[in-house]
């Protein structure tokens, strides 16, 4: 069973979507990022995001999240802001420390796209 | 690159253009206000394609099957053909029953309830064959049975001021909707309600106060109404008797100034809020008035614990 499965599916993930869209926002390191977006349509991607990250149907690609990255000049700080927050993310969702790692795991393959390396 | 085809003829659409953008561009008289998919003005039917859901998002179940979308939304990356939709299909008259002056800049326009609303959706007012404005919904259906609305007369303004001075009672306007889902829904009767709004973004506000307290809501609620100075306030005496006769309400006028002329209080909304809730966790929140007070606030109380579709917003466009 993914963890997507084990979260309870589509619904689980809007939860988590708010809860983890919060913490970026005030996240200091990742927040300015933010200031100009659409909540609505940002909200849309992380859900598409964390549907990646949790195992469960998606169509993400590394080209989207090189495309969507690429002019942000982004740094290792910034990753780890953002796993950083999924990680709190799911603690708060009472997920195990043990798929936590599984789901960084996801996040860490997609890094060097975000990156733009 | 996908093609437009309407009244015999294929327009090519660039990139990132709607269809509403190509078919002005080729000189076509489409009707349109708003420009950003709220005020459906620019409604137009599909003939033959598949749309982007975008195009019918807050369209009815009955404008989706009939395949109306909004022109200004729909970016499609297939060939699509298109007609006009006949205004005449798309609005309904109503009778203007008063008209009243509530401050030296705000009208009260009251009409004919011709169809059944919810407080704090909005409606689109024709005013030629090309032009709409869209008001918010003050009243309660139930409780009025007539449609209100709060005009902000501005100067030279097409509607509120060239248009709506010339009005008389038993006028008739052709008004289109209603629209939008800025409204009294909740199953938990006793949750805290947050209403916050600028200007006439205290219409829909005043509807949903109203129509939460007759469908008897328990939960407190907070009305925060802000204004640049004290003298740009109104209904301030009805909301005031609202508040003494309901021990759950809370009314609150902030100004930026106050010139000593009313018992109000001074300073920043953003702050006021931010000061009174700490935690907007649980708690539903309104929010209506320009884009840019919204897309703040509604940072503010999303941050502040509040959940993304607990957070309803009624966003005043320029027309």
């Amino acid at each position: 069973m993914s963890l997507y499965e084990k979260l309870g599916g589509a619904e689980a993930i809007d939860a988590a979507v708010d809860i983890f869209y919060r913490k970026v926002l005030a996240d200091d390191r990742i927040s300015h990022f933010f200031d100009d977006v659409d909540m609505d349509a940002q909200a849309a991607k992380q859900k598409a995001f964390l549907t990646m990250a949790f195992g469960g149907p998606n169509s993400y690609t590394g080209k989207d999240m090189r495309e969507a990255h690429k002019h942000m000049n982004l740094n290792e700080t910034h990753f780890d802001a953002v796993v950083e927050n999924l990680a709190a993310t799911l603690t708060e969702l009472g997920v195990s420390e043990e798929d936590i790692g599984e789901v960084a795991a996801v996040a860490a393959s997609v890094k060097d796209d975000v990156l733009n390396k | 690159m996908a093609k437009i085809h309407f009244e015999n003829e294929a327009y090519s659409l660039n990139e990132g253009d709607s269809v509403l953008d190509t078919l002005l561009e080729a000189g076509h008289d489409i009707p349109f206000s708003c420009k950003e998919g709220a005020c459906q003005s620019c409604l137009m039917k599909l003939e033959e394609g598949s749309l982007p859901p975008e195009s019918q998002a807050g369209l009815s179940e009955v404008q989706v099957k009939l395949g109306y979308f909004m022109s200004c939304s729909c970016k499609p990356s297939a060939d699509l053909k298109v007609a006009q939709v006949d205004a005449g299909q798309l609005t309904v008259e109503s009778k203007i029953i008063t008209i009243d002056q509530l401050n030296d800049s705000i009208l009260r326009l009251r009409l004919e309830a011709v169809f059944d609303f919810l407080s704090g959706q909005y409606i689109s007012i024709w005013i030629d064959d090309n032009t709409t404005r869209s008001y918010s919904l003050a009243s309660v259906k139930a409780v009025d049975n007539f449609i209100e609305l709060h005009i902000k007369v501005i100067p030279d303004g097409i509607f509120s001021d060239k248009y709506c001075r010339r009005l008389n009672i038993g006028d008739k306007l052709k008004i289109q909707g209603p629209i939008g889902k800025c409204i009294y829904a909740t199953n938990n009767k006793s949750q805290a309600l947050l209403l916050a709004g600028i200007g006439t973004g205290l219409a829909p506000l005043y509807g949903i106060l109203r129509d939460a307290l007759h469908q008897g809501h328990e939960g407190p609620i907070h009305l925060i109404v802000g204004a640049k100075q004290a003298s740009n306030f109104y209904l301030v005496e009805e909301l005031n008797q609202i508040a003494a006769k309901n021990s759950q309400v809370k009314v609150t006028f902030i100004a930026q100034e106050n010139n000593n002329q009313s018992a109000c209080e001074t300073g920043d909304l953003y702050q006021y809020v931010a000061e009174q809730y700490p935690s907007t966790k649980d708690m539903r929140v309104y929010l209506c008035g320009a884009k840019t007070f919204i897309k703040k606030l509604r940072k503010q109380c999303f941050l502040a614990g509040a959940d993304r579709d607990c957070i309803h917003m009624d966003v005043f466009l320029p027309g």
